[in-house]
Order: C-alpha cells, then structure tokens, then sequence
C-alpha cells in the first residue's frame, strides 16, 4: 500500500476536481490512516481472500429487453425552463473546447 | 384525534364515507407543515398539493392511498419540483421527470406537500450536514438531539404527525436509524424490490428506497403501492410480492456479540422484556454469535464501498449538468469551482477515501479487500439466518445523540450495536426499525431483519410487536 501523506490526500481531492484546505486535508489524513489500520486488521481475517470480491447483494437477472415505447419528448419550453442561461430560445452553454 | 392520525385504512374510509375530503387533509398537511420547528422541508409544495388535492373529487374505494398526504425524501425527483439533495451543488436544480416512486403515488393519487431535509446527497447519519442546517428531533423541543440520518426531515414529519407517511431513503441505516430515534416505523425492503429510477445515487449497490410510517398495518399497503418491477430500473427485481397470512410464531435470533456492545439501561431492560413478551407468544428466542471480528470490519467495510461508490456516480454533479454554474478558464476551472462550493467538507471527504480506496496502488489492499469482506460478512449473514426467521436486535445503543456529539467522524472502535444495520445493505436483506419504548421522554427503537423477498413476515412479526409495545400510532405532540 503506498504511504498516505498530505501530498496523496491532495492528489485524491484533485482528482475529483475540488479543492480541500489544510484544516480538511488533515481529517481526511487521519481518516484515511484510520481506514487503513482497520482494513490491515480485517485483512487477517481467516479464509478472507478465498472469497470473491462481492459488487451486488443478489445477481442481476436481466432476461429481456425492453421493447421500445414511443414517448412525447420535452417541449422546447419545458427544456430551456430549466436553464439559466438563455440566447435566442436555445440553452447557451460554457465553451469548453479551444 | 385528527384523520391525519390514524392509520391508512381508516382514513381512507372516512375519505370514501365522505366525512373528510382529500383537500381537507391537505391543508391540515400544510398547516401542520408550516407550524412545525423541526427545519424538516427543503420545499413545502402548498400550491402543487392544493391543485392537485382540490382535483380529486370522487373517492376510488379500492385505492386505500387515494387523497393520502405524505412528504418525500428531497433526493428523489420530482417533476416542476425542486430536488436538491440537500446539496447546494443542486441548488435550483428542477428535475423534468418524476422518480418512479413518486409517480406510483401520483397514479395513486395520494398527495405529495413536500420534500424533505437529508444529509447532503445522503452521506452522513446525524442530520446536520444538508445546506439548510440541522433538522431537530420533534421529541427534544429543546433541540438538542439529533433525529439522525440520513432521511432527517422524512422521519421528522411522520414523528410529528404531519404526515401519515413519508418515503425516504437507506443506504447503511438511512431510514431504520432516525425512525429508530424518532419513535416510528422505518421500512428498508430487500434490495431491489422498490423502483430507484430517479433516485440520486449514493452507493448503488446498497442504495435502497423505502419508507416511514407509524402504523404497523400499514406496511403492506405502502409495499404493496412501491414495489414491483419498473423497465427504468434494471436492478428491480421482478418477483412477486406476496401477501402473508401464516403462523405468527417465528424463529427470532439474537446475536449475543452485538448485545454484548449494548450498555445496561434502560434500553437493554426495555430489549430483553421484548424478548419475554415474544416468547409468551409462541415465539422461539434463538441465541447466536455472528463473530467479533466480522463485526468490527462492518463499518469501515462501508466507508470504503460507499465513499467508492459515490465518488463515480456523483461525478455528473459539476456544475454544468446539474445546479448552479461557475466561470472559469477552463471546464476543468468551472467544474472545480462548482464542486469546491458545491459540496461541503463531509462529502469532499467521502468522495477522496473513495477515490483514494480506487486509486491503482490502494485497489486490491482497500476496494478490493473491503469487496471480499462484504462477502464474507454476507455468508455470514445468510448462514445465520439458516437459523431462524429475524434476526432482532436493537437498533442503536442509545437515544438520539446530543448534537455536540456530532461529529461526524470516522470512530476508532465502532460499536457492533451502532453498525449492525449495515448488514441488510451489504446482504440486501429486508430491515424495518420498529418503536419499543422511551428513556427521558426520548424514543429508541428495536430493528427486525429477514429472509430476501420475504417481506411478509416480517410486516406480520412487526405487527406483533406493535401489539406488544402498544405503541402503534405513536408520535410527538398527539392527541386523545
């Protein structure tokens, strides 16, 4: 396991694109310290890694598709209604490329 | 009494005999709504409630929900309705759709007057943490004492008699924990039993919808109006649900390792005089150990997977799909700005364990491994189970805590009775929190588990013990 530190706690909170300051960054240093410790000691518990990861409590039984059913789609009103930023009845958005 | 008051099947009969209309249970809604203290509603829906209330004029004798106000959790969508997770991240954020559950109700005609205050995108158990602040315990007018969480306001208005029921949501003992604090029935079916299209996720593999109520009768009816398969939902299974009519004299286990974290007091007396009572009726008391050590690798098991969990599904909310936006150089500036503002210190926290569990080199020693032990835990569980019909257990190890007790930290040494809710969100197993008494004129309650896609006993075990508590119907401020 790779040694957590102030700097790796920072890395986390960069990567999900939000700033913590020091005074978060230390409970977060200590939780995680925490977690780790307690994960070491579960980690001991007999007959632990025969056991396959679990993801959901029951397996998804998907047998059919679902047919396609024609709905009304939003009115243009109902759409834009929702939007802060308006120009010429279309949603005008951040530019995000160039 | 008001109609409000009493359980469903009565009030719809005074709504069939005409000695009450759907609007006038509306406005009594409302008025309670307004008066209350508890800082339970994110919105209270006076004009939608009306409109739609004032509508409903001929009364549907085989809909027992027909004219039924009832509040809503404000993480589940709500078309023209605003649906803000308690998060300003999803400040002004009006969904153009209605979550499943809420559309069942709409089809039932039944009245939503509100939605409800919950711990920012339902991480946290106290409370506090939504952007509107604290939600208060009606049973402390001092507030004082948390009514938990992460369903708050859901849990505030049943226990105060606002409303005959409210749906909420649970993803480690987000609706068993404040009912249990509250004095109510908290319902946690099996996973997948109820639609959670529309939902804002928190953890999906442990994300359940259910709901509040304080009569035990009303169980079925309530299942019986939300469950079922839903083509929105894929994870939504198609089973039947079944009614139950059997002997009521069941197998009930008791993990002697979770009561061993249990204080002596009153709460441990009020358990144990349950268990007599339960015996005097034909009930056989199965006394088993789930093992310590699995026990204690509940809770930090959780943090991991859910914190996993949401990091990803709540990387849609940036500020540019979802709630309010801010400038930046970049899109990468604007979103985080928006979420450095949007989210508040409890929710940066989960989301970097989660990626910080996910990362390559933390994988297989903290996501990975906390996988494995969920499984572990949940054969666990199952083999219990063998045993009997519930397992039954307290639902906390004291009343609703002080609020200067919140600190909503991870503790060192969680106590197995604090955390043993987790194990029907890991198993997926059907959970419901049933009132069992008062200490300092504040409630605590006792917590029934049972087999996956057996909710029917279950709602009949929680009948008998409604019987023998005597405390059905209950809630703050009623009256003779």
């Amino acid at each position: 396991m790779k040694g957590i530190t102030l700097e790796s706690v920072n890395e986390a909170a960069n990567r999900l694109l939000f700033d913590m300051d020091e005074k978060e960054c230390q409970a977060l240093l200590g939780e995680l310290l925490l977690l780790r410790a307690q994960m070491e000691k579960a980690g001991d518990i007999e007959g632990l890694d025969s056991h396959e990861p679990m993801v959901y409590p029951f397996p998804c039984e998907i047998s059919s598709l679902r047919d396609d059913v024609p709905e009304t789609p939003l009115s243009v009103e109902g759409v834009i209604g929702h939007s802060c930023s308006i120009k010429d009845n279309q949603i005008k958005v951040p530019k995000v490329v160039g | 009494m008001s109609y409000l008051d009493l359980p469903l099947s009565q009030i719809h009969i005074s709504l069939v005999q005409k000695k009450v209309t759907p609007l006038d249970l509306t406005q009594e809604a409302l008025t309670r709504a307004k008066a209350s203290q508890d800082n339970a509603f994110e919105y209270i829906a006076e004009n939608e409630a009306l409109a739609f209330a004032s509508a409903l004029l001929e009364p549907e004798e085989d809909n027992l929900l027909w004219g039924i106000p009832y509040a809503a959790k404000d993480n589940l969508s709500t078309k023209g309705i605003p649906t803000t997770a308690s998060s300003n991240s999803l400040n002004g954020y009006v969904p153009s759709f209605d979550a499943t559950v809420i559309a069942r109700l709409k089809e039932k005609k039944a009245v939503l007057i509100g939605k409800t205050t919950l711990d920012e995108l339902a991480m946290g158990g106290s409370g506090t943490t939504g952007h509107k602040g604290a939600t208060f315990n009606p049973y402390d007018q001092s507030h004082q004492r948390m009514i938990g969480g992460s369903s708050c306001g859901s849990a505030a208005v049943v226990a105060s008699g606002i409303v005959p029921f409210a749906l909420g949501s649970d993803t480690g003992d987000s609706i068993r924990k404040p009912a249990g604090y509250s004095g109510i029935i908290g319902v946690k079916p099996t996973w997948g039993r109820i639609s959670r299209f529309g939902l804002f996720p928190f953890a999906p593999s442990m994300d359940h919808v259910g709901y509040f109520t304080r009569h035990a009768e009303d169980l079925p009816i309530l299942f019986e109006a939300l469950a079922g398969p839903d083509p929105k939902d894929l994870t939504c299974s198609s089973l039947p649900v079944q009614n139950f009519d059997g002997d009521k004299t069941f197998r009930i286990i008791v993990l002697d390792d979770v009561m061993a974290s249990l204080p002596s007091g009153v709460i441990r007396d009020a358990f144990e005089g349950s268990l007599e009572k339960l015996e005097v009726r034909g009930c056989e008391i199965v006394h088993l150990e789930f093992g310590l050590d699995l026990l204690k690798a509940i809770y930090p098991t959780y943090i991991i997977l859910s914190s996993a969990e949401a990091s990803s599904n709540d990387a849609n909310i940036d500020g540019l799909k979802f709630g309010p936006y801010h400038a930046g150089e970049s899109y990468q500036e604007a979103m985080a700005k928006a979420r450095s503002n949007g989210f508040s210190e409890l929710i940066r926290r989960r989301f970097a364990i989660g990626s910080f569990a996910l990362s390559e080199e933390n994988r297989e020693t903290m996501f990975v491994r906390a996988q494995r032990i969920r499984s572990m835990i949940v054969e666990r569980v199952n083999e219990v189970l063998q045993k009997g019909d519930f397992i039954y257990l307290p639902t906390a190890s004291s009343i609703a805590p002080l609020f200067s007790d919140a600190l909503e930290r991870l503790p060192k040494d969680p106590l197995p009775v604090n955390h043993h809710l987790i194990l029907g969100n890991f198993a997926g197993l059907p959970s419901i929190n049933m009132p069992l008494g008062y200490e300092r004129g504040m409630p605590f309650g006792a917590t029934l588990m049972g087999h996956a896609f057996q909710e029917g006993p279950l709602f009949a075990a929680c009948s008998l013990l409604e019987d023998i508590t005597g405390l059905g119907g209950a809630y703050f401020g009623e009256k003779d």
